[in-house]
Formats: structure tokens, C-alpha cells, sequence
């Protein structure tokens, strides 16, 4: 059972180490507007910023190239740069999609990628970084039925960039977008399921 | 242009190739227009348009002013359309930039050529005449602009009422009278991507695109064209956009009749 929790409300009479929540005088209080599942103990916010971790695999696009570093556009405020070491491919241009490891964060501005590959030919979709958990769902279980379903390739990447490649494209945007909006709303799974079966015909 | 416009533009001309679009339209198909009236109470008319994801606002405001000296039982009449910094991250507060001049421009040669209002019906008396003001908001942009604008400027004259005149001033508590419309103008505004000709182009489309014609027609005529960006159009072509065009009409008119109802 999930509720809905806004910030200051006490989530535990109990002093809980969580993401997202702070103790004062003994409780457990959230920071953030979002839903707490008692059963993992969690809060979970409903918008928020990415935070990136070491080793997250994320989706980016090239934006800029000086002497075999580049620039990442990740999707969002910062600046996201990566070295290619004897294990990358030679080279990039500008506008090249990749999908590439997290290996540093040195501040809070820059990110140093790793392990980059190319992907080639598809395209993008940004969506907000707090639902990229939903999109994936359990166990990978929404990201692989949207795939079967539209019969497309799908990668995401923690940071909410989702590439697509080949099928039914527009249908697979159209329940990533679903999701988006209404993640919040029990029943997701199967509300998509059944979103997918009336379109797969047209 | 951005790093993700790079990709969105390769994968408009990759489905291109194969005869597809984003959103699975065909070429000369419009997205789904959506048109409300009657928004603003202190505009003497307003409509907001929805065109896909493009979300264009229009209020018509009534003055009285002196009439131009050219044209002195005329009434006058003027658009001016606005790129707001909410549409797109492109756009930026400011003095209008090129894209919204020529906006506003298209928008109002259209009307204009068309005759469509009756501004011999805006003069009241010997120096005194009613001057339409055509204010367009972008609200939100993904593509094709022109006709949205076109539409929205449409909608809101259509559903323009004049306020009564007394003792030479406006009383805007009367409002009954419907402003006087010879003719309903619509715009079509076609792309090239590639070697292709498209209708209504969405963002992405209109960052691939090299080629831009907008046609402005009324029940019978052609009344304005409009031609942007540095690749062309031959005779055949031009010829054959125009037909589409004329066979288009009927789709948005009848979105503007339902909305001015």
C-alpha cells in the first residue's frame, strides 16, 4: 500500500535512515511531495532531479568534440564529459548517440563517462528522471513489454533518456508517455498492457 | 542547434526513406486541431488553437482611431504575433525576433488579400474608425506556426462581436453586434525534407526541413503565398500543393465553423 506523502509529513515514529527523508527530535520526516511504500520502507518522489551514482549506464548524445574529449548532452544542467581510453571506438561527430558508464563525478557539474558504444540510427525520447524506475518496471518487465509489443529495440538510460530503434516507434512513445503521466496510479502494468493490445492492430 | 535536434533530424529523414512519419501520419495529413472561443471576456474576440502538441492564442481588440490618410472611410487593421519564452527554450524575450515578424506578416497578408474583413463596415463617422488589433501568443511550439496562427487569428474574428457606439465612444458592456466577415481565409503551409513534400510539419520536421511554402486561400481563390527558407519548389509542384490545398480547406473549415458556432 502506497500513500501519498508531502514534505514535513512524518513518514516513521522511528528514527529510519531513507532516501529523500530527514529525522528530527526522533522521527522520520519527508522531504520531498511523493508516495511512501511501507513495505520497502521507501519514499519516493514524484518529480525531482537525476542523481547521478558510479556506474549508472546512461544515454547521451554528443555535443561537442576538442582533442578526443568529448561532451555529452545527458538531458540535463551540467556537464557530462568523456575520454575515450584503448577500449572505446577511435572517434565521435557531434550529434552521435551513445550509451556509456558513469565513472566519476568530480563535482556537481561534471560527470566523467566510460565504456562508451555507439548506437547507431534510431532516436531518443526524454522523460523525467524520477520515473525511469517505472519505465523499466520490475525486473525489467514494462521496458520488455513495450518491446515486444511495438516490436521495437528499446535501451534506457538512468539519466531518462530512452532510445528506440525500428517497430512501431509512435506506439512505443505513446506508453512511455502513459507511464510517465500516470505512474503514480496503481494498476500501471496493466493499464499499458491493454493500452498495447488495442493498438497493436492499428 | 541543439545536440538532440541532430538526432531527431536524422531520424525524420531515416522514416523519410521509408515513406514514415513520427506520429505515423501520412504526408498530407494534418494533426489534430482543436480550437476553443471565447476565452478572454475583455477581448472583443479570442480563440486558442491546438494544433498536435503547437498551442497558438489569439485575442481581437476593437479600438477607436483615427482612420489612415490614404483610406479615410476605412477602418484599419493589424497583427502582431508574439514567440513567448514559454513556447520553446529557443525563444527569448526581447524586441520581436525575424520568425515573429514574418508571422505576423503571412498571418495578416493573408487576411488582408482576402479582403476578409469588412473594413468599409468599421467606419463610424468623419474621423473616427474602428482600428482591428490581431494579437497572436505563442503558448507552445512544435511546428508549423503559420497555420495555427491563421487559424486562431480566424476563429477569434469569427466570433469578434462590435461594440455600440455612443456619443463617439465605445460602450464595451454592449457587445452584440458580429463583426462583418466577407470571407474565411485558411492557410496551408507545406515542407520539403529530403525530396519530400510534407504537410504540417511538426519541431523536428521543421529542422530537417530546406523548403517552406505557405498558401492562404479563401472558398474560391488563391489570396496570398509565402515562401521560406533556401530550397525550392518547381512549377509542378507548386501546382500540385495547390490543389491539396484547396482540398484541405474543407478539414479546416469545418474545424472553424464547429468552433465558431
Amino acid at each position: 500500500m502506497k500513500q501519498i506523502i508531502v514534505p514535513g509529513e512524518v513518514v516513521s515514529q522511528s528514527q529510519a535512515r531513507m532516501d529523500n527523508a530527514y529525522v528530527e527530535n526522533g522521527k522520520t520526516y519527508s522531504k520531498v511531495m511523493g508516495l511512501y511504500d511501507e513495505e520497502h520502507k521507501s519514499v519516493i518522489p514524484l518529480e525531482g532531479p537525476w542523481k547521478p551514482r558510479i556506474d549508472d549506464a546512461v544515454i547521451g548524445i554528443v555535443s561537442e568534440e576538442k582533442n578526443k574529449v568529448y561532451e555529452v548532452d545527458l538531458g540535463f544542467f551540467g556537464r557530462t564529459l568523456l575520454i575515450v581510453g584503448k577500449f572505446d571506438r577511435e572517434s565521435y561527430k557531434v550529434g552521435d548517440i551513445i550509451e556509456a558508464t558513469i565513472k566519476d563525478i568530480e563535482d556537481r557539474k561534471t560527470i566523467i563517462l566510460t565504456r562508451a558504444r555507439p548506437l547507431e540510427g534510431g532516436t531518443v525520447l526524454a522523460v523525467k528522471p524520477a520515473k525511469v524506475a517505472r519505465v523499466i518496471g520490475k525486473a525489467n518487465t514494462m521496458v520488455k513489454q513495450i518491446s515486444e509489443a511495438a516490436k521495437t529495440y528499446i535501451i534506457v538510460g538512468m539519466n531518462g533518456m530512452i532510445w528506440m530503434r525500428g517497430g512501431n516507434i509512435a506506439l512505443a512513445t505513446e506508453a512511455i508517455r502513459k507511464i510517465e503521466a500516470e505512474a503514480h496510479i496503481s494498476g500501471l502494468t496493466e493499464r499499458i498492457r491493454l493500452m498495447l493490445e488495442q493498438n497493436k492492430g492499428s | 542547434m541543439e545536440a538532440i535536434d541532430v538526432v531527431k533530424t536524422n531520424y525524420v529523414k531515416e522514416l523519410l526513406a521509408k515513406k514514415a512519419r513520427e506520429d505515423m501520419r501520412q504526408f498530407m495529413d494534418f494533426r489534430k486541431i482543436g480550437i476553443v472561443t471565447g476565452l478572454m471576456h475583455n477581448a472583443e474576440g479570442s480563440a486558442q488553437v491546438d494544433l498536435g502538441n503547437t498551442r497558438v492564442l489569439c485575442g481581437v481588440k476593437l479600438i477607436v482611431e483615427e482612420p489612415m490618410k490614404d483610406t479615410p472611410n476605412q477602418g484599419n487593421m493589424m497583427v502582431a504575433a508574439e514567440l513567448l519564452p514559454l513556447a520553446s527554450a529557443d525563444y527569448e524575450t526581447g524586441p520581436p525576433s525575424p520568425e515573429a515578424i514574418e508571422l505576423a506578416r503571412v498571418v495578416d497578408r493573408g487576411i488582408r488579400a482576402a479582403n476578409s474583413i469588412d473594413l468599409k463596415s468599421l467606419f463610424i463617422e468623419e474621423g473616427k474608425v474602428w482600428s482591428v488589433f490581431i494579437d497572436l501568443y505563442v503558448l507552445n511550439y512544435d511546428g508549423n506556426l503559420f497555420d495555427a496562427c491563421t487559424l486562431a487569428a480566424m476563429a477569434a474574428l469569427m466570433t469578434t462581436k462590435v461594440p455600440k457606439v455612443e456619443d463617439g465612444e465605445a460602450n464595451r458592456e454592449d457587445r452584440t453586434q458580429p463583426l462583418k466577415l466577407d470571407s474565411i481565409v485558411t492557410s496551408t503551409t507545406f515542407g520539403k525534407v529530403g525530396g519530400s513534400i510534407l504537410l504540417d510539419l511538426d519541431r523536428n520536421e521543421e529542422n530537417a526541413s530546406d523548403g517552406r511554402i505557405t498558401i492562404a486561400i479563401d472558398d474560391a481563390n488563391i489570396r496570398a503565398m509565402q515562401k521560406g527558407l533556401r530550397g525550392g519548389f518547381t512549377k509542378d509542384e507548386v501546382e500540385m500543393l495547390l490543389d491539396i490545398a484547396f482540398q484541405k480547406r474543407a478539414e479546416l473549415k469545418r474545424a472553424l465553423d464547429q468552433a465558431a458556432r
